[in-house]
């Protein structure tokens, strides 16, 4: 078997039975960059020194018999707007560009406690608020099932280099979707843990009461592995959710679904595109097979999500976003006064959907003496959302929708309209609203062999049962092993 | 359906209005890029209205994903928000030349900008 088609636990099984090292497994990886990288471009930067570092350290004592963490020695990448202390963290925008942090994501120490090996940042939309990748400063990624197609966004290059099989995992964030649309559109595993549950501790902040860092894998299995590393309690993070200090994601995963109440919300119906639609409904044809109770409900103001999420992220981000002033770090346009340093600074390099934010948001949150408070006027829709979606959580285990209510579209398609780019969120934006784990698995091909997922929803902090159903759909189908002709 | 209680106004915006915000957001728009921002916050607008759809005059509003737990009775050992437990930490100190390794500017120790006061 080729390695990789390998899962997690199969790779820590190589290397701990000494059948292949680090270094040759990192090795095999950064090939597979080299080869492919060229088209999709999915990585920012490699860091092949330092990992090569730190894969020989694995090797020497592994020879040496000294113990080692079960997955020590597995190369991953991440994100471009999560930092480490060696490669740069620009969130890929030009306003943070050289900015190479001085500490270290949660996450990423985490991981590389756990024995990962960190050796590439991957390409996003420009402070990860985008569909498509196309808001990246530096390129554009592709999609590996189809070049000319978007691998979505905002983490397209993760889930990019996870579809092409040039990293064994890899870490998106999702702020409204931005791990679980990507990981449809490429064909790939993508998990959005309850917000609570991982630590943002070193992530660029895009919305802060909807940022969350997840797993983007090639099974369920794999973001369960990668969830007992990073969803555990961090006292850097003042929204971490207090209990998880062992919290358990891969335990039980394997305990079936028989029985399980799944909902189905019927307002979809008329969001989803042909090809989309059929798909799902083999989607739930399976989960009946697996022994799930899948019903119709209700959750008539799905479709407030849209306006709630446009008025609660970019307020928040307008806030965020205000310290890049080009004062402490990054790019500074030189200027004779202050005040023209600030807005030259800001206006030359930021791009254009992100000032298109940071002004909506502004607007949002300046509208309180003439137009009525948008912002709170949101965040109680939002409460709403929550109720209805926590009314349905009473009588149902999970939720299931598609993840996106289209197939992936091509480059170039939807950069010209904003709202259209809005509405492909439509799916997704709930459970980032409501603050539940969600999940994106893939469920098929459409007639043009481009890849369809599926969401599975859960309510607050129930991941584990989020990742149940979805290794028990992977343990009956292939689709989720399926590698893009071209890279297998 | 009407406006209903706590509803919000939302209009089209006129091109003074984004000037100010621009402004505020510390952007300079002009020209063309302010008339394209101002089309393009207008194309949005049409769907913030759509909050008014839900009467949200005797809703709280959302502040966190905990409320969601903390609605529930727990034991204090269990509580998301255990501020009993919060302890001072003493959290690494990076330093000064470590923050200031990206500085654009800095002298002495100490960022640098145009100055700021006329003589």
């Amino acid at each position: 078997m080729e390695i990789s088609e390998l899962t997690l636990l199969e790779l820590s099984g190589l290397l701990n039975s000494k059948q292949i090292t680090s270094v040759e497994l990192l090795n095999y990886y950064l090939n597979r960059v080299k080869e492919y990288d060229e088209d999709v471009r999915a990585f920012l930067e490699i860091d092949a020194e330092g990992a090569t570092e730190a894969a020989q350290e694995w090797d020497n004592k592994r020879a040496n018999g000294e113990p080692v963490p079960p997955f020590a020695g597995i190369p991953m990448a991440v994100k471009g707007n999560m930092a480490d202390t060696r490669m740069v963290t620009d969130a890929a925008s030009q306003i943070l560009a050289g900015f190479v942090s001085p500490y270290e994501a949660t996450v990423l120490k985490r991981l590389r406690e756990a024995g990962f090996i960190l050796f590439g940042k991957l390409n996003l939309d420009e402070f990860a608020m985008g569909s498509s990748t196309e808001n990246s400063s530096h390129f554009t990624t592709h999609n590996p099932w189809n070049l000319d197609y978007s691998p979505g966004g905002s983490s397209g290059g993760s889930t990019a280099a996870v579809a092409a099989r040039m990293t064994p995992f890899a870490l998106g964030s999702d702020t409204g979707g931005s791990i679980r649309q990507p990981a449809s559109f490429c064909g790939v595993t993508g998990f959005k843990p309850s917000y609570g549950r991982v630590s943002r501790y070193g992530i660029i902040s895009f919305a802060s009461t909807l940022d969350q860092v997840g797993p983007i894998t090639t099974s369920a299995q794999d973001a369960a592995i990668i969830m007992n590393i990073i969803g555990q309690h961090d006292p850097n993070d003042s929204t971490s959710y207090m209990p998880d200090t062992e919290a358990e994601y891969l335990q039980g995963i394997d305990a079936g679904v028989e029985g399980l109440r799944i909902g189905v919300p019927k307002e979809i119906v008329d969001h989803l595109a042909p090809d989309v639609a059929e798909l799902f409904s083999l989607t739930l044809a399976k989960l009946e097979d697996l022994g799930c109770i899948v019903e119709e409900v209700e959750l008539p103001r799905l479709e407030l999500c849209i306006p709630t999420y446009y008025v609660v992220a970019p307020a928040e981000a307008a806030a965020n976003l205000a310290r890049y002033d080009g004062i402490k770090y990054g790019k500074r346009y030189e200027s004779e006064s202050l005040e023209e340093l600030y807005l030259k600074t800001r206006t030359e390099y930021l791009g254009v959907e992100v000032q298109r934010r940071i002004m909506l948001g502004n607007l949002a949150l300046s509208s309180k003496e003439v137009s009525g408070d948008y912002y709170m006027k949101a965040q109680k829709v939002r409460q709403v959302v929550r109720q209805d979606f926590e009314e349905v959580f009473k009588s149902y285990d999970l939720i299931v929708a598609p993840t996106s209510p289209t197939s992936p579209f091509k480059l170039g398609d939807k950069t010209e309209d904003a709202v259209s780019m809005y509405y492909s969120d439509l799916l997704t934006l709930p459970s980032s609203l409501y603050g539940g784990a969600a999940i994106s698995i893939p469920a098929g091909f459409n007639g043009d062999g481009l890849p369809v997922g599926v969401q599975i929803m859960g309510a607050v902090f129930d991941d584990a049962t989020v990742l149940r159903l979805a290794h028990a759909y992977q343990a009956i189908t292939e689709h989720h092993t399926c590698i893009p002709k071209d890279f297998s | 359906m009407g406006i209903k209680g706590d509803s919000i106004f939302v209009r089209d915006i006129t091109r003074e209005e984004v000037m100010k915000v621009a402004k505020t957001s510390k952007l300079d728009l002009q020209g063309s890029a302010l008339d394209e921002m101002l089309e393009s916050l207008n194309g949005i607008m049409p769907h913030i209205n759509k909050l008014n759809e839900v009467d949200t005059s005797n809703v709280e509003p959302f502040a966190h994903t905990y409320a969601t737990i903390l609605s529930q009775p727990q034991p204090q050992s269990q509580s998301p928000h255990n501020h009993q437990d919060d302890k001072t930490t003493e959290t690494p100190r990076l330093g000064v030349d470590a923050m200031l390794s990206n500085a654009p500017k800095s002298q002495d120790g100490y960022y640098q900008v145009p100055k700021v006061v006329d003589s």
